[in-house]
């Protein structure tokens, strides 16, 4: 056992291993585990109706009287969990798409993967007429929206904005394909999925959380293995084939994962905007340069969506909650806006 | 740095030819013994037929210049060598191995490559770019081995890079950034180098370290092929030239054999005198001025062919 320093990476070697560690890479994912908690916190005890902290920890840990115990049990943890899971795929996702087309702006609801995804959902829930609602197609949906743009599209073009401006046509065809679905239903049966289709945690059980935590379950294996070639993709493609990857074949596997993620999430919590773009964005702040931040994507996604969630459940103005997807909207328009002009600013 | 004479050793030895029946196998020989060749190479973009039946050989620890004019097809060829352009028609063998029965994991152990436009992540360092270059030796548990460090540290020294080795790639001149690039290439341990411009950017002083340390490299039995644009550095610095016209190679041999001034002619329709330096006698081009000229823009128009891809270059630099 050995352990010397790479830059500012701790290298730790036994036999022929050698692994890298960044201290500050730990220590973001620390960070930002203590905020998640602290999120939770706000979020248990805002709402509808409130309690104070020290009735919620007393509940968390075991205490509390019946009525509390019942919030905190049956309606508000469901819910913080779908919003962490669903966040932390959204973030996954988004991290993963854009360090493959190369572009910030390359993410699950700009390209049409959430439409997509979205106007399954729509189309399978109204023509099946039971009232239920096909969350399952919605990575289906993704998958066959992400196909056509990528036949469309042919190649990603310079800095992917080739496939950027095609997905966003195709993102609003199929936005208007799944709202004429829905304006030819009748209203009564349709507004759960009107609800939805505005992104929406309310009313949601642990076993929505399932299926999006199996997606993820599945993608950690595959990434730990692909991490060394995602980190090797931020070099130009001729270079990373030089170093012996085969590019082809890892975009595809790369972004299959990512928009199978978005797709469950997606079919979930109804399309979230913005957050796929913005988690990626501030977690390569918060870490080091010359990597890929995928895991702190997921966390960075975990704590916007648990925090627009709250917010949309603390401040209704009518009898009806906000969707959260309208929250992270309202956020998500400037900072698109933000993006692009400090791009543009970039170049020059 | 002294170059050993016995790189040419690698040429077809007659004595082995005894029948002409025996073509064949002989060629798979030479085949064998050359680091790289190419057999009849045809590539297309599209309809667009780019490069137009290559045959060209590396020895090992040869240094081989491809010069021509800008579209001649340098680069497209010097892609299809490091299996970055599949060939429309003909082969490519590296030590008598088709290029394409080898995946891209082993041939990264075999041939580096240096683009010309390279592109760097945001914010890394020098050592970290160069460490790039271990990536095909690393795996998931095998991120940073003592030999890696060893490695990166030699060829960071032998670029002269060492002394940025913690800066950021992005605050050092563009001559040292070729160097830094060139170490991450070294790092690789390659026995074939192929080096597109690399010195195209580079100020007389940077230029010369550059092409010192490629040079360094063939004394370690390292085969190198660079595409440059300057004759006379090509001159002085290759075992060979190879000068490209339009997809096809018209000149192949040793410099002062190929660099006359019909070459200069033909390549880049220029009227050029050949002298002699007068330190080692390696051809100089000086390009004779021209006489008056009443009538230069009809003249121009002809020859958009030769004069249009010209003019990004001289943006770009």
């Amino acid at each position: 056992m050995e352990l010397t320093r790479f830059q500012q990476h701790y290298c730790f070697r036994f036999a022929h291993y050698s692994v890298l560690i960044h201290p500050k890479q730990i220590l973001v994912a620390l960070f930002l585990f203590i905020l998640l908690a602290a999120a939770c916190l706000i979020a248990i005890v805002n709402g509808s109706a409130k309690m104070s902290a020290f009735t919620a920890i007393e509940v968390l840990t075991g205490g509390g009287d019946a009525m509390s115990k019942m919030l905190v049990e049956q309606i508000r943890l469901p819910r913080i969990t779908a919003a962490l899971i669903a966040g932390f795929a959204l973030g996954l996702s988004g991290c993963l798409i854009q360090t493959t087309i190369k572009n910030r702006l390359a993410t699950p609801e700009i390209i049409g993967v959430n439409d997509g995804a979205t106007a399954a959902v729509v189309l399978v829930s109204a023509l099946s007429m039971s009232g239920t609602w096909a969350w399952w197609i919605g990575p289906i949906g993704a998958v066959c929206a992400f196909i056509f743009l990528a036949l469309l599209a042919g190649q990603p073009g310079r800095e992917g904005y080739r496939l950027i401006v095609i997905g966003m046509a195709l993102a609003e065809l199929l936005r208007s394909g799944s709202d004429l679905t829905l304006s030819m239903q009748e209203m009564h049966l349709v507004n759960g999925l009107y609800v939805w289709k505005n992104g929406s945690l309310s009313g949601q059980g642990y076993e929505v959380s399932l299926p999006v935590l199996a997606g993820i379950g599945i993608c950690v294996p595959l990434l730990i293995t692909l991490s060394r070639r995602l980190k090797a993709m931020q070099l130009s493609d001729d270079t990373v084939k030089t170093l012996g990857v085969s590019l082809g074949f890892t975009q595809v596997l790369i972004l299959f994962l990512a928009v199978i993620t978005a797709g469950l999430a997606c079919g979930i919590t109804g399309p979230i905007a913005f957050v796929a773009m913005a988690a990626p964005i501030f977690a390569s702040y918060l870490t080091i340069p010359n990597s890929v931040p995928v895991w702190l994507s997921g966390l960075v996604g975990a704590l916007l969506v648990l925090l627009a969630d709250t917010i949309a459940r603390s401040v209704s103005i009518s009898q009806q909650e906000i969707g959260v997807g309208i929250i992270t909207s309202l956020i998500g328009g400037p900072f698109m806006l933000w993006v692009l002009l400090r791009d543009s600013a970039e170049d020059k | 740095m002294s170059v050993s004479i016995n790189q040419y050793s690698s040429e077809p030895q007659t004595t082995e030819i005894k029948t002409s029946t025996k073509i064949k196998t002989t060629s798979i020989k030479v085949r064998e013994r050359k680091m790289l060749t190419t057999q009849n190479l045809h590539i297309r973009y599209g309809q667009n037929a780019v490069v137009k039946g290559i045959n060209l050989s590396v020895g090992q620890g040869e240094l081989v210049a491809v010069v021509g004019p800008n579209g001649c097809g340098k680069s497209t060829l010097l892609k299809a060598l490091a299996k970055l352009e599949t060939p429309h028609q003909g082969e490519v063998f590296l030590s008598g191995n088709s290029l394409a029965k080898l995946n891209r994991k082993k041939l990264a152990r075999k041939i580096a490559l240096l683009p010309q436009h390279p592109v760097a992540p945001e914010g890394i360092t020098v050592e970290e770019l160069v460490g790039y270059g271990r990536y095909p030796y690393q795996s998931l548990l095998r991120q940073w081995s003592k030999e890696d460090a060893r490695i990166v540290a030699d060829v960071m020294a032998r670029a002269q890079v060492n002394q940025f080795a913690k800066r950021r790639l992005s605050s050092l001149s563009g001559g040292q950034r070729q160097k830094a690039w060139l170490a991450m290439v070294l790092a690789q341990q390659t026995p074939l180098l192929l080096l597109d411009e690399p010195t195209s950017a580079l100020d007389m002083g940077h230029q010369i370290e550059v092409l010192k340390l490629i040079k360094e490299q063939t004394a370690s039995n390292t085969s190198i092929l660079i595409v440059m644009h300057d004759l006379a550095a090509a001159a002085r610095y290759a075992d060979r030239i190879i000068a490209m016209k339009d997809g096809k190679i018209i000149a192949d041999g040793k410099p002062q054999q190929v660099v006359t001034s019909a070459l200069i002619r033909s390549l880049y329709s220029v009227d050029a005198n050949i002298l002699e330096a007068p330190c080692d006698g390696t051809p100089v081009i000086v390009a004779k001025s021209e006489p008056e000229q009443p009538s230069r823009l009809p003249q121009m128009s002809p020859d958009s062919d030769t004069t249009k891809p010209t003019k990004p270059e001289k943006l770009v630099a």
